[in-house]
């Protein structure tokens, strides 16, 4: 728990496609069933590293999402009160941040209070003073987010959005290939 | 000319195969189907080994079937060329996707085998021609037909491979994936060339510029794309091999310059010398010899610490002046002067050096400590050869003395 940091959803604009095109590659084309939970995995599984998701309880004026960045794992919590949509965006949201190696800017103190079920104490510490991103990477989060909402919940005949992105391709041509290692 | 292109083609080809299965028996190659990338170089290399002159002829003899050998290559060319699709279907799409194109190349594929047989059984016997039949008898009826859908089939897929492999080795991944990707684009860019080739041979009578001319440009365009496939398909597995092996060499040769530095610390300092294992004998030393070399590093720096209070009192600027007159400039000048100023140091016999714990480095990013290291070691070495280098030596520290405060150390 040496390094952790924690950030919260706003608004923004799209500007991170090769993300969503990895984001969501490998889901069959309906993509009505696809919720947070496939999410996660689909990121663990461009990450290396296990992705939790925890339900958390929203006091008024906190973030709808929140993640946590450990050596272990990426724990990514979410007001399970929210809609089903809601959580499935604040989900993409927090994930692309991590996908996009946002650093957070500085740190603050959350407006009041929160309980999160299935974190320690000294979690809920860390979660009081969290990181903030600036304007540029929230509004890419949300953007990407709002796009990944979009495409798993359109009709099923929105073309496009079920072919994997180039990063995957890369991936897949590397385990093809024998290659050891693919980095961008 | 055919003998010595389509048998070195099909050595590499083989060699593809055999790197191949050693791969999937090693199970190195993951991902959802390897397999069609191993059947296709089979297929590649069998393509190009029967289109070999002296195998063209046995074939054709032992089924007493004159350019038997045609209609074969052909097939296991497209079929070689259906398996690349294959592979770049499971790349390109998901896996339901990724069947349904599968399955659509491979109908069409079959189909055109189907229809290149069905003309060839048609097509009036030729005498066997070995070498130039394509491109004396492609216009002839049914021959003419035949090839026409060959290189339909054949030319839908080249194209889709080119775009694909060019435009993924220029989306990223590691410096071997990119170079076997633009290799395996040029195979494609290849099979576009070969395919316009032979279509020139279909329609040469039209002209009257005869084909067998340009048959040359034909067969080296065939042996290049050939040559490509394997060889860019297999890069990115065994080309990290080759960095391991050039960096195994630059550590030998490292280890091997330091030795003069070594000398040094055995004979001044032995209690500063690491280990036994870092001065090994043969396969010690080949195992692991960076860290044998890096080893030579550390001894280095730990006698330079030991000494550090000598070698602060060292007329280090007389010593760069005269390294200056030698010529000496940059990174072999400041080699030159370490290596002065510790044989000054070490001039004459010395109480044991004491070993001082240097001050911790500052935190370092990624990648940096490796860059560090690969300096201290090319400095370590530069400072060797001079080190090692004794009438040099002699010339930097002549008519030096050491200060009341060097000997009262």
């Amino acid at each position: 728990m040496s390094r952790l940091h924690l950030w919260r959803s706003g608004r923004g604009l799209p500007g991170v496609g090769h993300i969503i095109d990895d984001l969501l590659a490998g889901f069959d084309r309906t993509g009505v069933n696809v919720g947070p939970e496939d999410l996660a995995a689909r990121a663990a599984y461009l990450l290396g590293v296990p992705v939790e998701l925890v339900a958390g309880h929203r006091p008024p004026g906190a973030p709808c999402g929140l993640s946590l960045i450990t050596k272990l794992a990426v724990v990514v919590i979410v007001d399970n009160a929210a809609s089903e949509l809601l959580q499935l965006t604040a989900t993409a949201h927090e994930l692309i941040h991590v996908l996009r190696h946002h650093e957070p800017i500085r740190l603050t103190k959350l407006p009041e209070p929160m309980s999160i079920a299935g974190l320690t104490a000294q979690q809920v510490t860390y979660i009081y003073a969290r990181g903030v991103y600036d304007s540029v990477e929230e509004r890419e989060a949300e953007g990407g987010a709002r796009a990944v909402a979009a495409a798993l919940r359109a009709p099923a005949s929105r073309p496009g959005w079920t072919r994997p992105g180039e990063g995957e391709m890369l991936q897949r041509a590397a385990g093809v290939l024998g290659a050891k290692d693919v980095r961008r | 000319m055919n003998d010595g292109l389509y048998g070195t083609a099909a050595i590499v080809s083989w060699l593809a195969v055999v790197y191949r299965l050693f791969g999937h028996r090693q199970q190195r190659f993951t991902g959802p189907q390897p397999w069609w990338l191993t059947i296709g170089f089979a297929l590649g290399a069998g393509c190009i080994t029967v289109s070999i002159p002296p195998v063209w002829t046995w074939v054709d003899r032992t089924s007493g079937v004159p350019n038997l050998t045609i209609p074969i290559s052909h097939a296991l060319g497209i079929s070689y060329t259906a398996c690349m699709m294959s592979m770049l279907a499971t790349w390109t799409s998901t896996p339901a996707g990724a069947a349904a194109r599968i399955a659509s190349r491979w109908i069409a594929t079959l189909a055109g085998i189907a229809v290149m047989v069905a003309l060839f059984m048609l097509a009036p016997s030729q005498p066997e021609n070995a070498t130039t039949f394509m491109a004396l008898d492609a216009h002839r009826p049914y021959y003419a037909e035949y090839t026409l859908v060959m290189l339909a089939v054949f030319a839908s897929t080249q194209i889709h491979i080119a775009a694909l492999c060019v435009r993924l080795a220029r989306a990223g991944g590691d410096a071997w994936l990119r170079r076997g990707l633009r290799i395996m684009g040029t195979y494609g860019m290849c099979g576009v060339l070969y395919t316009l080739l032979r279509l020139a041979d279909v329609f040469a009578p039209e002209t009257d510029y005869p084909a067998v001319r340009y048959e040359p440009v034909t067969r080296l365009v065939l042996f290049l794309g050939m040559m490509c496939a394997p060889i860019g398909l297999t890069m990115p597995g065994w080309g990290p091999q080759l960095n391991r092996t050039e960096s195994s060499l630059r550590a030998l040769y490292a280890y091997a310059r330091l030795a003069p530095l070594a000398r040094a610390v055995e004979r001044h300092a032995d209690h500063l010398v690491l280990n036994q294992s870092a001065h090994p004998s043969g396969a010690g030393l080949l195992r692991d010899p960076r860290w044998h070399a890096t080893g030579r590093v550390i001894e280095y720096l730990d006698l330079r610490s030991a000494l550090s209070e000598r070698i602060a009192a060292a007329p280090v600027t007389q010593f760069r002046r005269r390294a200056r007159r030698l010529g000496l400039r940059g990174e072999r000048e400041a080699g030159a002067v370490d290596a002065a100023a510790l044989h000054w140091s070490l001039a004459r016999p010395v109480d044991r050096p004491r070993f001082v714990m240097p001050e911790p480095a500052a935190p370092l990013g990624n990648g940096q400590l490796a860059a560090r290291a690969e300096d201290a070691t090319a400095h370590a070495v530069r400072t060797a050869s001079a080190y090692h280098n004794r009438l040099m030596m002699r010339y930097l520290t002549a008519g030096t003395k050491r200060t009341a405060n060097v000997d009262a150390l």
